[in-house]
């Protein structure tokens, strides 16, 4: 009986799980920094969210009392309100592409600053064709083809995701009980020049960056394909895609590739995570402008 | 004389009148002195000496005679059983003090006064050779050493004798030897018994992330170290992601890793050489093993081809964790998964063959060709009464060096030696993904598909390498060595390969990464002056010179100079300084170093590496047992880092933009006290070492410790020899827990359509350090002896106490969501049983 434990012991030690929690050494240094977000889209109402940032390991705290002024080209600022939890409403401000915005900021206890910038141009998704494609590794893909146009006159810097929108299905005992409607960001890769031209695509699948030194004023096309089946099943029904084309500005494209790039090195046992890299003195996050196109593609005929 | 004879009563001076200055007259004054020192003074001043015997003083004319002709012994040893040549036996001369250590041919020069000496011989595991020798002329002599009774040149169980065994030779303390019967004395891990990790447990040495082999000497990376092959480089040493070396232990004779000090034909490293020499092959008749663990199989053979003048080693070894794997999981689980689909395994086959021209001249064929591979694949398959459908995908990552060389070793007479050398040695990684669709309509074959893609990645590099060199003995006092190479590296930064087959149409496209060649040309010089009975210095420079693409070049002279007292018979004080180059960089990820990091050359943007170091060492050795200890500084500089927001780069577009160049320092002292003789046998280990380095695009241009800055290491390894052919070994290893990031703060980040995300804000780069590494390892051997084989059981434990050692430290949830902290570990407790069989 005692031999057969032994085996068991030694069996059991043999195959644990190595993974195991560890205490954390606080380091005395924790950067209490503000963090601002504010993005601004044509024909939308801009908002901001304001906090700081925190110890590893503390709860998220949020910043109530900032000010806040946005200036839409030559006319009076106009006053951030605070909706509390650190969100604030620029309320009156509609932003039309080619805008130039200036924003002040002051958030107690940190040095104020301001920044300027301009509202890119529109971008129109003209045509989206699909259909399947045997990608190496991947398989049979469903792809995309966009058609769209932008202005040649400015370094243009695009930004693409693809949501699903899916009715998914709840059973009990084999019987559907309840059905919902659900939209999900899915994967999406491409090996097209402009894609491949920018290295931090490798780091995420959720979006697509790419800037227009390709496609520079000229129609062009982007194909990509997504690994989902996109096939209608018993827990999901896939409906429709939902494409958004966004044209952004540079310190939006720098904050984006950054951030993908910091999620994705999060996860890698080889690389420290970069910073993410903003635009505002003295402060994280960014304050930047897009425009936007979406376009709706039907999957079920 | 007759003031002296005045002085003397009773005395008598004898002389011939012819030698005395007659009719001269000397004045001497002495004042407290006795007669004898008087006569003594007087006599030498005028070029005469005196004895006395009884009364008398016999004085005499002071002869010079002419300085006698010196002579030359030179010759070879070989091992009387197998007529391997023996690198490394040690020459005493009459009053016990070595004066030679064969070179890696075996052959041996010392210079001899004219007259009888009695010269001993000695290697380990071999009686000592002693041979009495009436010298008169030039020698060139042939010696045959005589295995020990209870040993072979396989294994060898009992305690054996004699300084050879001992890891420091001569007071070189910046040079650890490691022969494959001490290899053996470590536990095995999964039944290997690896050199590497051996050479791994000596001073100055610090481990890579748990269980890894990768070597970080004195400061320096896994990829400063040059690994040589019978003087082969092997570009990446590893199999099983870097578990074990690519060293099959069946054809390991010796090693040799050299800290500093390398000798003039060895560069283009900034860390260490760690030198392979393989085995040549038994002359007089057919031998060999097979061995089974729990992870390779393994044979062996060796033996003469024709005659006794040609030799040969052949082994072969694989990895069987798949077969293993697949029957268990069909047996256990009555899974078909594992059948083929999901693999990892790896192989490699040594070949030897050496020819004997006659006892000075010899040539050697050596060829390595390993490969690791690692796979995954699916396929589903339906079929009803329309339609059969397959679909399957394929991933396949493999890796491994091919290695062929042609070395002729070559002695004249006067025992002057040429070595050349020629060989080819080759990296490659290569990464494919293949997917194929097949769907046949059983009603309209018009619409059958039979598609099929590929996706095919490459990297890798290639040597070409010719040299030429000389050792010379240009007298008692000057020994020299000198030679050239040249060569030319090859790398391969990335082919890429697309390949479709849609509709009956085959498109393939490739994009090749320009190859790029650089030619290297490398002169050599080294001299040993015997200074006294006591000082020694050995010079040495090696001027490289790499010719980039563009007409530029690299001119990388390798100054080294060792200066050496020794004290008595058994102690050394030993002083190096050095400056090493290293034209190619190894794009390695922080922590791991897989088989997909890039070897790079030296460019405009980013010259080559560098490092200056200098270290003084002690030793005292006794015949059983030895203690040496060293302290170095060594300052680094052009040292490559990926840059915090880099991509891995896995091929060679844009790998300039990825890294970044720094400096570094390391700096600390080694211990090492070892037994080498009786039951108990074994070493103790201790390294101390700080080791930062300076980037300015790194940790806001602030000094940070390297990641394996681990201050205290310490490995002891004790072999006990219970009875015969039953003995007992140990290994516990200790370090300091390696440097790593953590991020000291949180915020969250938004994005338009991206849920908000943790961003973190990480302080001084390797702010953290992780647990301390420990581990104890335990194994048996029994080994049982019949009339055909010898039977080796090896049954062993690795982690007894089963410690989780960190490999990587992660930030993550708990089950209960809470963000935590999380160590990962690999290589838990593990038995491990393996049998060796070996051909008497």
């Amino acid at each position: 009986m005692s031999r057969k434990i032994l085996y068991i012991a030694v069996l059991v030690l043999s195959f644990t799980a190595c993974i195991k929690e560890i205490p954390y050494q606080p380091d005395n240094n924790i950067p209490k920094l503000p963090v601002l977000h504010i993005f601004i889209s044509p024909d939308s109402v801009v908002t901001a969210d304001c906090n700081i940032s925190t110890g590893v390991f503390a709860s998220a705290q949020t910043i109530d009392n900032a000010v806040f002024l946005l200036q839409q080209n030559d006319s009076i600022p106009t006053n951030a309100v605070a909706m509390g939890s650190g969100a604030y409403k620029f309320p009156g401000l509609n932003y039309k592409a080619g805008d130039i915005f200036r924003l002040d900021a002051t958030i107690p206890g940190y040095p104020a600053f301001g920044l300027e910038g301009k509202i890119p141009n529109s971008i129109i998704i003209e045509k989206a064709d699909t259909g399947r494609l045997l990608v190496p590794g991947s398989g049979n893909s469903f792809f995309i083809n966009i058609t769209f146009t932008d202005s040649a006159l400015y370094d243009n810097f695009y930004r693409l995701q693809i949501f699903k929108i899916s009715m998914k299905y709840k059973y009990n005992n084999g019987f559907i009980i309840d059905s919902f409607i659900s939209k999900d960001l899915i994967s999406i890769y491409s090996t097209e020049l402009p894609v491949a031209e920018n290295n931090f695509n490798n780091y995420s699948s959720r979006e697509i960056n790419f800037s227009d030194a390709t496609f520079n004023g000229v129609k062009s096309s982007l194909l990509f394909y997504t690994a989902d089946k996109l096939l209608p099943g018993k827990m999901e029904k896939p409906m429709k895609l939902e494409i958004h084309l966004q044209n952004i500005d540079k310190s939006l494209y720098q904050y984006f590739n950054t951030r993908n790039a910091h999620i994705w090195q999060q996860q890698s046992i080889s690389q420290v995570p970069g910073a993410v890299l903003g635009n505002l003195p003295g402060a994280l996050g960014v304050a930047g402008a897009y425009t936007e196109d979406v376009v709706l593609l039907n999957l079920i005929k | 004389m007759s003031g002296f004879e005045s002085m003397l009563p009773g005395t008598s001076f004898q002389y011939d009148a012819a030698i005395v200055p007659a009719n001269r007259n000397f004045n001497l004054h002495y004042h407290q002195v006795s007669i004898r020192f008087a006569l003594n003074d007087f006599l030498q001043s005028i070029g005469l000496y005196h004895t006395v015997k009884g009364n008398s003083v016999i004085i005499m004319r002071k002869i010079t005679l002419p300085e006698p002709t010196r002579y030359t012994l030179s010759g070879r040893v070989t091992s009387a059983n197998s007529g391997e040549f023996l690198n490394g036996a040690i020459i005493f001369n009459s009053d016990g003090k070595p004066a030679a250590i064969t070179s890696e041919a075996g052959f041996f020069t010392v210079i001899l006064m004219p007259g009888v000496h009695v010269i001993a011989i000695s290697y380990p595991g071999f009686f000592t050779l002693t041979d009495t020798i009436s010298v008169d002329r030039n020698f060139v002599l042939a010696y045959e050493l005589l295995p020990k009774p209870d040993s072979t040149d396989e294994i060898l169980i009992t305690a054996i004798k004699g300084r050879g065994m001992q890891s420091v030779q001569f007071g070189q303390t910046e040079h650890n030897e490691v022969n494959n019967i001490k290899m053996r004395w470590l536990p095995q891990l999964l039944g290997e018994t690896d050199i590497v990790r051996t050479m791994g447990l000596m001073p100055g040495v610090v481990a890579g992330s748990e269980g890894m082999l990768g070597l970080y000497i004195r400061g320096g990376a896994a990829d400063q170290n040059l690994v040589l092959l019978d003087d082969i480089p092997l570009f990446n040493s590893y199999h099983l992601y870097g578990i074990f070396s690519v060293f099959n232990d069946d054809v390991v004779k010796n090693a040799t890793l050299m800290k500093g000090s390398f000798p003039g034909r060895f560069g283009g490293r900034l860390s260490s050489v760690i030198s392979v020499q393989s085995k040549e092959g038994n002359n007089t008749k057919l031998g060999g093993s097979l061995n089974i663990g729990l992870l390779s199989a393994k044979l062996f053979l060796e033996g003469p081809i024709g005659g006794k003048n040609t030799t040969f080693i052949f082994s072969a070894r694989r990895s069987h964790l798949d077969f293993l794997a697949a029957t268990a999981s069909r047996l256990v689980l009555r899974d078909d998964s594992f059948n083929g689909n999901n693999l990892y395994y790896f192989w490699d086959v040594n070949l030897r063959i050496t020819h004997r021209f006659n006892p000075r001249s010899r040539i050697s064929l050596g060829i390595y060709n390993g490969r690791d591979v690692g796979g995954l694949s699916e396929s589903v398959e339906t079929e009803n009464a329309d339609l059969y459908s397959r679909e399957r995908r394929k991933q396949l990552t493999g890796w491994g060096n091919s290695a062929i060389g042609l070395r002729w070793l070559y002695q004249r007479r006067s025992g002057t030696e040429f070595v050349t050398r020629l060989h080819l040695t080759r990296y490659d990684y290569d990464y494919t993904q293949e997917y194929s669709l097949r769907r046949e309509q059983k009603n309209s074959p018009d619409k059958n598909i039979d598609d099929f893609t590929r996706y095919k990645l490459q990297n890798g590099i290639q040597d070409i390498e010719a040299a030429f060199l000389i050792r010379k003995r240009i007298n008692k006092i000057i020994k020299l060595e000198t030679g050239v190479a040249a060569a030319i590296h090859r790398f391969i930064p990335g082919n890429r390969n697309l390949f479709s087959r849609i509709n009956g149409t085959e498109t393939e496209l490739t994009y090749n990464d320009d190859r790029i060649n650089v030619p290297e040309i490398s002169i050599f010089a080294e001299s040993y002056f015997n200074l006294s009975n006591h000082w020694s210095l050995t010079t040495g420079l090696r001027m490289s010179n790499y010719f980039l693409s563009n007409n530029n070049y690299y001119t990388l002279p390798e100054p080294r100079i060792n200066l050496k007292r020794r004290f008595g018979k058994h102690d050394y004080l030993n002083f190096t300084a050095s400056r090493n180059w290293q034209f190619f960089h190894l794009l390695n990820n922080l922590s791991l170093g897989l088989p997909s990091d890039l070897w790079v050359p030296s460019s405009d943007r980013f010259k080559p590496g560098s490092a200056d170091q200098i270290a003084i060492g002690y030793s005292h050795s006794h015949k059983s047992w030895a203690v040496s200890s060293s302290a170095f500084f060594k300052s680094f500089k052009n040292l490559l880092e990926y840059k915090n927001d880099a991509g891995y780069v896995t091929t060679g577009n844009y790998w300039e933009d990825a890294v970044t160049a720094g400096s570094g320092e390391a700096y600390g002292a080694e211990l090492l006290a070892e037994k080498t003789a009786g039951r108990l046998k074994g070493w103790i280990a201790y390294t101390l070492m700080w080791n930062n380095r300076w980037f300015s695009d790194l940790n806001n241009g602030r000094a940070f410790p390297s990641r394996y800055d681990r201050r205290h290491n310490v490995y002891v390894t004790a072999n006990y020899n219970i009875r015969k052919g039953l003995e007992f070994s140990l290994a516990w290893t200790y370090a300091s827990g390696f440097a790593y990031t953590l991020p000291i703060g949180v915020y969250y980040s938004a994005a338009p359509g991206d849920p908000y995300r943790e961003i973190f804000i990480y302080g001084d780069r390797n702010n953290a350090r992780a647990a301390d590494n420990h581990r104890l390892d335990l194994a048996f051997n029994l080994e049982k002896t019949g009339k055909w084989f010898q039977r080796i059981w090896t049954i062993g434990v690795f982690n007894v106490y089963n410690r989780f050692n960190p490999f990587y430290v992660t930030m993550g949830y708990n089950d209960a969501g809470e963000r935590k902290l999380f160590q990962v570990s690999m290589l838990p407790l593990m038995p491990n049983v393996s049998f060796k069989m070996i051909l008497k």
